[in-house]
Parts: structure tokens; C-alpha cells; sequence
């Protein structure tokens, strides 16, 4: 089981968490409940209502947007994060998650992550500064093409 | 020395600039002066005041076009690079106005010289303002400002006496060289100051003009006019501005030309017009300094608002009754020295009421637009009555632009309230600096709004109303607040009750005791409080009715009073009603926890005793209660001045680590209570890096309640104490720089914190890139650090350099997009010190670039040194990283 520092730097790759200060998100780091998986399991559909996000920390996760056996639009690994747009959107989950090896995940809910954001505004500083970036940087690719 | 600088509010080490403004405006002040009474009497007397209607035409068109192209290329150079060019021209203009008056019989060159002077007065003082705003930050400009525009005035009754003395006897036609001579005196201070200290601070480097910035200027009228169609109170401004430019130059015209009959020699003239110059001025400042503000105090702004057009008003009928040279000189009196007392700080006033956005577009409408229409118009308007039968008709015009100004500024008052309303209903922008004179007197469609507001449900736009309701009303506002706290909810009463006894009057009382009749207890008690805070005697036997009250609630008015007696038999009572409660069940305790203030009233004993009761019901009470309660319970220990309890101490650790930043704040405005100083300290430290503002701001408050001096601690904890975390740091670097901290201590925290960065920086080159956890963890938390630290020394460095350009640095820099990052690295080539332009590019570069960062200092000998470095510092969270990488080191895992 990862301790807080390795919790603290995985947050820390993902695209929503990389801008907040490690001291910040060790309180988001508290937070991470494990959880393990196995082959086959699926950890949500598409079109389910988002209530978590997910950081790998061993095995691999396929996401799918048809239930077509091994057609996958991305496969994730150790360090990789998934489903955090939902925490902040809302919006039912755009894509399947389905376990392709076994597999133990970091997760973080939504009533935890606005309980942190409440306790501690800073993260949500940091969240939506990350957001801006990503966003910015999609307009600049944008404009490229 | 000191004395007299403290008494002007000029601070250590400003004394020599506020001297340079102060000098340089005496000059162009003088310097205008000789101008204004030269350029008048050579042009009623050497070409003649018939010919005065032509100048306003001119002067229409020239101001026009001259502000609009000012406005464009204002800020394209430093403001004293515009002043050397501007005062270098007029050296040379008017050396060749000199020539040509002096050697010539050119008859054009005086209304020539006549329009230059009506322009260069206007720019003069424009750019002045503006050259001022370029070289002090906000905070020196709300101080000084007005001092050293009063330079201005110094210079004007100086230059008035010496035209008036000295002009006559060298002829008038020898002015432009005197007046040339105060220039070049102006040119020569502000060279050699600016050799010696630099382009002005707060000038910002232009950036590349997009499109034609004439047209750029003439969009923003265009947008002003815009908004003065919508405002109701623009556009009564701007009719009064407009009628009052043609009352003002009618006014001119007529009594010049009274004074151009009077006086039949040039040099009666000259002299008549330097002591006018003069002694309007100085009636002109002493009113301000001493009269202007109390009038407008006592009246209120929209009556003081009208004492310049009505007494404008009385001098043109005066003139009309008796046209002579008395009556003139009373109207011009009126004019130069009404308008800077009451007209320009009334009108400013009006203008408060306005957003920023709104303000600055309407002025640029005031001076490009409408001031010219209305010279051109009023020229015209003078040169067709010149032509009729009865001369007397131009004062007749004048009368009746009076009477319009007059009736524009009555409407501008009523407009007013309007849009303060409409600004209190949107709520949009509340504006925060209008004087209590500018609530006074308004009328009856602000007292409905406001009761409409005091009806709100919600409990902030109903306290807020009652306070300006309170404050504009005074008397008017009592009944309605005392019919809102009978249908208020409990939590709005109990404040309005406060509210409304604040304010002083004593007549509520006896109403409040019937409200307090049908009552529940809660708003009993309220009240019982405040009766009895500001009436005892009124209602003798109500200290025993609360004291024998079985709601302990209702007690606790009683045992206040009781106790606030100090002696005697309802003293005793009063006592052991107190304790009954300090012993009784949680919700009688929870009545009395906020009793702190009756301490002054017991003796020395009494007090040792009642404390130590509380320190156990504190705790008590904070080990059983839920957040809510406790955030309660902190408040009242908050206000225990000297407590300090062991017991207390653990509970308020544990609560500073809650989830809830409500409980985290209070508990921090508790730390007083710890009894080991360094406690003290580091949990502060602690509490400055919370991620919520508020527990920050707590921690800030209890800083400044342990030392006397907010500003002394905060630059001795950055500059000496073990250094905290950033955020920490900033905390206390944002509040001395709040408390308009001097420069040189800003420039000892740059330094500092870049040899602390510097030592980051070595610390960083001791890790690789990749590696084992706890390797990259350390390393992420110096990078970390170090950005941290390189935006904390660039906010220190924000006051010192040119507004905005710190920003654009510290926003790109933050971006971490390559080409952002590389502008910040070209803005910092703007900040005039050199050297930490260097340092912080030298540590930009090796922040964000790796190569860089080779070969750079080796501070630490090896990465334990590193760790040990970590380990030892003031920053918790480096200790916390320093500890845990040590330890996988020592595991020999990462050997």
C-alpha cells in the first residue's frame, strides 16, 4: 500500500492535481481509499453517474465506448488517473472503465473532494488553474489546426 | 524636522521627493501666474476685448484637438521624458512670443500668445497631475497628493504678487522671459532629479500599439458619450458642466472688459490682475484647507453642491444692477475662488457614486467634447450680442446659463439619489467612499428604497439597509426600524435592537421595553441588555426582575448590571447568580461564556477565582459540544484577555487541525491562551500556510494582538525568525505592504529572500532527475519552494517597480507556457533595479532550465547535507519531506 508521500506524488502527476502544492495535497492524499479489481471486473458504464475518481497504482484499465470486446479508446497504467471530470461536472460518465489486468486503484469521491475544497480553498484554486491550462492549451491546438 | 514631516504625513526618506514636487510646482505655478496676467493684459490692451468671443472659438477647437491627441500619446514615453518636451517647446515658444512682442509690431502675435497661455495652463496642470500619479503608489498618493498640489497655489500667489510688483516697472512685454526662466528652472530640476534616481516607478513600458491610438481616443469619448445617454446623472453633469463653461467665460469676458475700461494704463492693468492672481489664491486655499470641507460636512454634498452656481448667480445680477468695477471684482472673486472650494470637491463627490470604468470614460467626454462645444458655442453666442444695440444683453446670457447651471446642478442632486439607489438595489457596487455628507439630506425616494431593503429577509441586505438608514435618517429612521424588529426573525432583531441603540437615542427605550413585553425570552434578554446599558435608572427594579428570571438568559442582563455596581447587597446577587449559572448545565454555562467584560468590575481575587471556574468550564464545554458550539466557545475565550491554560491548550491544537475552517479560525484566535511562547509561534507559523483565508487572516489578527506593532513583527519574522512556509510568508509580506511599509524594507526582504532562494537552488542541483520516492518527492518540494519564493520576492519587489508589470511577470511565470515564461523574462528587463532584474532572471533561468542549472553553486557537500539542510529549516512541511527521505536513506534503500 502506497504511504502518504508516494499518494501525494501520484496526485501530483494527474492532470486535475498537478498544479497544487504537494503540501496541499497531502490533505487530499488523507482522503484516497484503495480499492482492488480484478480481470474482467468492470468499474463503471458509460452513461453511470460519476461519484468517483481513480488513480491506478498497479495493473491496467481499458476504456471503451462500445461494448465491443477489445476495442478500447485508450488503456491506462500505474500513475494514470480516470474519471475526474466527473467530480467537477457532474455529467454522466462519457465512457466504460474495464479491468484488463488485476488491479489496485487510489479513489477519491466527490463529496470528498468538495468537503476538502470547502476545508481548504486552495485545492480548488489549484484545480481550476489546471483546467484553464488544459483548456488552453486545447484552444492553442485548436487554433494550429 | 521629523515633527513638522509627521504633522504633513510625509514618512521617513520621502522628505526629498515630496521637496522636488513641492519646488517644481511653485515654479510652473509662478510660472502661470506671470502668464495668465501677461497673456490678459496684453491682449485687452494691445488688441483689444472685443476680439476675446474669436479666442473662445480658437481655444475650442485647439483644446479639442490638443486633449484627444494628449490622451493618445500621453503614455507612450515616461512622464518626465513628456515633461522635458513639453516645457522645452513652450522655452522656445514663448522665447519667440518674446521677440515678436518685444521687437516687432506684429499685431497677431497677441492673440496668438493669448490662446498659447489658455492651452499650455490647461496641459501644464493635466500633465502635473499625472506626472505626480507616475512617481508615488497609492498609498503616498492619498497622503501627499494634496500637499504637493498645493505647491501649485504657493506658485500662483508668488508669481501674482511678483507681476503685480515687479511686472509694471519692466513692462508686461518682459513677461514670456521671466516666465521662460521659471521653466527652465522646472526643465533643470527635473533633470537632474531624474538623473539621479531614475525614470519614474510606476511608469509602465507601452506596449505595441494596436491600430491608430487617435482613433483609440476619440472610441473612448465616443463610449463616454454612451454612457452619459444612459445615466441620468451624466447627463445632468454634463448639461451643468456645460452651461457652467459658458456662465464661466461670459463671466470673463464681461468683467474684463470692466477692468480693461477701468484701468486705462497697461501697467494699472498688470498690477490690478498679479494681486487678483494672488489674492484669489489665497483665499482660495485657506478656504479649502479650513472651510470647504466642514461646510460640505455640515450642508451635506447636494446643497453644497449649489453654493457656486447660486453665488455665481447673485454676481451676475449684481452686475446687472450696478456694472462697475467693484461688482466685478466681487464676481471674479466668486469664480476663482468658489469653484476650487465648493464646486470641484462637491462634483467629485457626485462622481464617486460611479464605477472606475464609467468615471474615467465620462471625464474624457467632459474635457474633449463638452467643455469645447460649450466655448465654442458661448464665443459665438458673445460675438452676435457684440453686434447689438444693447451690450448689457451678454450679461443677460451669462444670467441665464446661470440660472440653467443652477437648475442642471438641483437635478443633478436629485439623479443622484437615483443612482445610488440604483446602485444600492443591484448591489453590484457598493460604493465605499462617500462621506456621511454625501447621505445627508437626500430625499424622499431613498428613505422608501431603503425601508424596502430594511425588509429584506435576508439577514445581510436588511442590516445593511438599516445602517444607511440609520445613518442617513437619524431621527426619521427610529419608528420604522422598531416596527421591523417586532416582525423580525431573532437573529436580524437581536442586531437591529443594537443597530438602533448604537445610534444614541434614548427615546427607543421605553418602546423597546413594550416590544420586550410581548417577547419571547430571547429578544427579552436583547433588550433587558441594552435597557439597562443605556437606561438603569429609568426602570429601578428591572436588575431584580432579570436577576429572579427563570430563564438564564434573561438573568444574564441582570447579573451584568448587578455586577457592574461593584459593591453592595445586588452586587452579592449578582455574583452568586453568576456562579449558579458558571455550575449549572450546559445551557446555563453557555449563557454566560461571554461575560469577559465584567472582569474590570471584581477585585484582584474575585478575578483569580471567576477564571479559574471558566478555564474549567471551557473545557468542559469544548469537550462535549459539536463545531457549531465550539466555534461559539472559542469566540468568548477569544476575548479573555491573559488567559492561559494547559488544559485549554491540547483542546485548541486538536481543533486548529479540524476539517471545518470555521472551528480552524476560531480556535487560531485562541492560541493567546497557550502558555509556552514558542507554541505560540510555530503554530502561528501554522496557521499563516492554512489553505483557507480565513484561518490566515485569524492567524494574522492574533499576530498583531501578541506584539504592539503588526509591522515590526511581520518584518522581523521574515527577515530573522526561522523561515516559515511560503504562504506563511506571504501572508505577512501582503500585510506589510498593506501597512505601506517603506521601501528599504522592502528591498532588505528582496535580498533576503534571494539568498534564501539561491540556497534552494543548490539544494535542487543536489537531486537527479528520476529515482527512487522519496528523492523525487524532496525534489518536487524544492522546486516547489523555489517558485514559491521567486513569487514571494517578486511581490516584494511589486511596490518598488511600475504598477502592473510585477503582475504580468508573476502571471507568466505561473503559466508555465514556454512563451508566457519567456515574456515574464522580458518584463523583468523593465524593472528599473538592475540587480534584481539580474538576480531574478539569473534564477528564472535556472529554475526552468535544467542546463542552466549545471555548474551552479555547490553549496551542500553531498544530498544529506541537503536533507539535513531540509530538516533544520523553519518550513513544517520541508522538516516533514526532510525527515521521511532521511529515513529512506537511512533504510538504505535509496543508498
Amino acid at each position: 500500500m502506497p504511504d502518504l508521500f508516494e499518494k501525494v506524488l501520484l496526485l501530483k502527476s494527474s492532470d486535475i492535481f498537478n498544479e497544487i502544492n504537494t503540501e496541499d495535497l497531502r490533505f487530499v492524499a488523507d482522503a484516497l481509499e484503495e480499492e482492488q479489481f480484478f480481470k474482467g471486473d468492470r468499474i463503471f458504464e458509460k452513461n453511470d453517474r460519476g461519484d468517483f475518481m481513480y488513480i491506478i497504482i498497479n495493473g491496467e484499465i481499458g476504456i471503451e465506448l462500445d461494448k465491443k470486446q477489445g476495442d478500447y479508446v485508450a488503456t491506462m497504467s500505474s500513475g494514470d488517473c480516470f474519471g475526474e471530470m466527473n467530480l467537477l461536472d457532474d455529467l454522466p460518465r462519457s465512457a466504460s472503465a474495464v479491468v484488463l489486468d488485476d488491479t489496485m486503484v487510489l479513489k477519491l469521491s466527490r463529496a470528498q473532494l468538495r468537503g476538502l475544497i470547502m476545508s481548504c480553498p486552495e485545492l480548488g484554486l489549484g484545480i481550476l488553474k489546471s483546467l484553464s491550462l488544459k483548456l488552453r492549451e486545447t484552444t492553442k491546438r485548436a487554433i494550429k489546426k | 524636522m521629523a515633527g513638522i514631516g509627521s504633522l504633513l504625513l510625509i514618512k521617513p526618506g520621502e522628505g526629498r521627493q515630496v521637496s522636488h514636487f513641492v519646488l517644481l510646482l511653485i515654479c510652473l505655478g509662478a510660472g502661470m501666474a506671470i502668464g495668465r496676467g501677461s497673456a490678459d493684459v496684453l491682449f485687452l490692451k494691445r488688441y483689444g476685448i472685443e476680439y476675446l468671443p474669436v479666442m473662445y472659438l480658437l481655444l475650442s477647437v485647439v483644446l479639442a484637438i490638443s486633449f484627444t491627441l494628449y490622451a493618445a500619446f500621453v503614455d507612450r514615453i515616461s512622464s518626465e521624458q513628456f515633461f522635458y518636451f513639453l516645457l522645452s517647446v513652450e522655452v522656445l515658444v514663448l522665447l519667440a512670443f518674446w521677440y515678436a512682442i518685444a521687437f516687432t509690431e506684429i499685431r497677431s502675435v497677441y492673440p496668438a500668445y493669448y490662446i498659447f497661455y489658455e492651452l499650455v495652463s490647461e496641459l501644464i496642470l493635466v500633465h502635473a497631475s499625472f506626472y505626480i500619479s507616475q512617481s508615488l503608489d497609492t498609498m503616498q498618493s492619498k497622503r501627499l497628493t494634496s500637499l504637493i498640489l498645493a505647491g501649485y497655489q504657493l506658485g500662483m500667489i508668488t508669481g501674482g504678487l511678483f507681476f503685480a510688483m515687479v511686472m509694471p516697472m519692466i513692462g508686461v512685454e518682459h513677461a514670456m522671459t521671466v516666465w521662460s526662466g521659471l521653466l527652465l528652472i522646472s526643465l533643470s530640476m527635473l533633470f537632474s532629479w531624474h538623473r539621479r534616481h531614475g525614470v519614474s516607478p510606476f511608469f509602465k513600458t507601452p506596449s505595441r500599439a494596436r491600430g491608430n491610438r487617435v482613433v483609440a481616443a476619440i472610441q473612448e469619448v465616443k463610449k463616454g458619450v454612451v454612457f452619459v445617454r444612459q445615466s441620468p446623472l451624466l447627463m445632468n453633469a454634463s448639461f451643468a458642466l456645460f452651461f457652467m463653461v459658458l456662465m464661466f467665460y461670459v463671466l470673463t469676458y464681461s468683467v474684463n472688459k470692466i477692468y480693461s475700461e477701468s484701468f486705462t494704463s497697461e501697467a494699472g492693468l498688470a498690477m490690478f490682475f498679479g494681486m487678483l492672481v494672488a489674492g484669489t489664491n489665497l483665499l482660495a486655499v485657506v478656504l479649502q484647507a479650513f472651510v470647504s470641507g466642514r461646510v460640505i460636512e455640515a450642508i451635506g454634498v447636494r446643497k453644497a453642491k449649489l453654493i457656486y452656481p447660486v453665488l455665481t448667480l447673485l454676481s451676475y445680477i449684481l452686475l446687472l444692477l450696478s456694472p462697475g468695477f467693484y461688482t466685478a471684482l466681487v464676481a471674479s472673486v466668486n469664480n476663482s475662488t468658489m469653484m476650487p472650494a465648493f464646486r470641484n470637491p462637491s462634483r467629485q463627490m457626485f462622481f464617486n457614486v460611479l464605477p472606475d470604468y464609467i468615471k474615467g470614460r465620462a471625464r474624457a467626454t467632459s474635457v474633449a467634447l463638452v467643455l469645447p462645444a460649450a466655448l465654442f458655442i458661448g464665443g459665438a453666442l458673445i460675438m452676435y450680442l457684440q453686434t447689438t444695440e444693447n451690450p448689457s444683453l451678454i450679461i443677460y446670457l451669462g444670467f441665464a446659463c446661470a440660472v440653467m447651471y443652477s437648475l442642471f446642478c438641483f437635478r443633478m442632486g436629485k439623479v443622484y439619489s437615483k443612482t445610488l439607489i440604483e446602485n444600492l438595489k443591484q448591489k453590484l457596487y457598493l460604493p465605499e467612499n462617500i462621506s456621511k455628507a454625501a447621505y445627508r439630506g437626500n430625499n424622499e425616494t431613498l428613505f422608501s428604497e431603503l425601508l424596502k431593503g430594511l425588509a429584506s429577509e435576508d439577514k445581510w441586505v436588511c442590516l445593511s439597509y438599516a445602517e444607511l438608514l440609520i445613518k442617513s435618517f437619524p431621527e426619521e429612521s427610529v419608528l420604522p426600524i422598531m416596527l421591523r424588529i417586532e416582525s423580525a426573525p431573532p437573529t436580524i432583531a437581536d442586531h437591529l435592537i443594537r443597530l438602533v441603540a448604537g445610534a444614541g437615542n434614548k427615546f427607543i427605550v421605553s418602546d423597546l421595553m413594550l416590544i420586550a413585553e410581548k417577547g419571547d425570552d430571547h429578544l427579552k434578554s436583547t433588550i433587558y441588555d441594552v435597557v439597562l446599558e443605556y437606561a438603569e435608572h429609568d426602570y429601578p427594579g428591572l436588575i431584580e426582575t432579570c436577576l429572579s428570571a427563570e430563564h438564564s438568559r434573561v438573568r444574564v442582563p441582570g447579573i451584568k448590571a448587578a455586577v457592574r455596581k461593584g459593591h453592595g447587597e445586588l452586587f452579592q446577587r449578582g455574583m452568586e447568580a453568576w456562579y449558579e449559572l458558571l455550575h449549572g448545565d450546559w445551557a446555563q454555562q453557555m449563557s454566560v461564556i461571554e461575560m469577559y467584560p465584567l472582569m474590570e468590575h471584581l477585585s484582584e481575587t474575585k478575578k483569580r477565582e471567576v477564571k479559574a471556574v471558566y478555564e474549567r468550564v471551557f473545557a468542559a464545554l469544548l469537550t462535549g459540544e459539536g463545531d457549531a458550539r465550539r466555534v461559539v466557545i472559542y469566540r468568548a475565550i477569544s476575548h479573555w484577555q491573559g488567559l492561559q491554560s494547559e488544559a485549554l491548550s491540547g483542546l485548541i491544537i486538536n481543533d486548529m487541525r479540524s476539517v471545518e475552517p470555521e472551528l480552524r479560525a476560531a480556535a487560531t484566535n485562541c492560541l493567546p491562551v497557550l502558555p509556552d511562547e514558542q507554541d505560540r509561534k510555530k503554530y502561528i507559523w501554522m496557521m499563516l500556510a492554512d489553505g483557507h483565508a480565513s484561518v490566515r487572516k485569524s492567524a494574522l489578527s492574533v499576530l498583531q494582538s501578541m506584539y504592539q506593532s503588526l509591522e515590526q513583527v511581520c518584518l522581523e519574522w521574515l527577515m530573522t525568525e526561522a523561515v516559515g512556509s511560503p504562504r506563511a510568508q506571504k501572508v505577512l509580506l501582503q500585510s506589510l505592504i498593506e501597512l505601506g511599509i517603506e521601501r528599504a524594507c522592502l528591498q532588505q526582504v528582496v535580498d533576503k529572500k534571494a539568498v534564501y532562494a539561491t540556497e534552494l537552488l543548490a539544494a535542487i542541483n543536489a537531486f537527479d532527475s528520476g529515482g527512487e520516492v522519496a528523492m523525487v518527492m524532496m525534489r518536487t518540494v524544492l522546486e516547489e519552494r523555489l517558485t514559491e519564493m521567486i513569487d514571494l520576492i517578486l511581490l516584494a519587489a511589486e511596490p518598488m517597480v511600475a504598477e502592473g508589470s510585477i503582475a504580468v511577470i508573476r502571471a507568466g511565470l505561473s503559466s508555465k507556457d514556454a512563451s508566457s515564461v519567456a515574456d515574464a523574462h522580458e518584463a523583468l528587463q523593465s524593472i528599473d533595479d538592475k540587480e534584481l532584474a539580474v538576480l531574478l532572471s539569473d534564477m528564472i533561468d535556472r529554475r526552468y532550465d535544467r542546463a542552466a542549472r549545471r555548474g551552479y553553486r555547490k553549496d551542500f557537500a553531498d544530498r544529506k547535507a541537503v536533507l539535513q539542510w531540509c530538516v533544520d529549516s523553519g518550513d513544517a512541511w520541508m522538516q516533514e519531506c526532510g525527515h521521511y527521505a532521511m529515513n529512506a536513506t537511512d533504510k538504505g534503500v535509496y543508498a
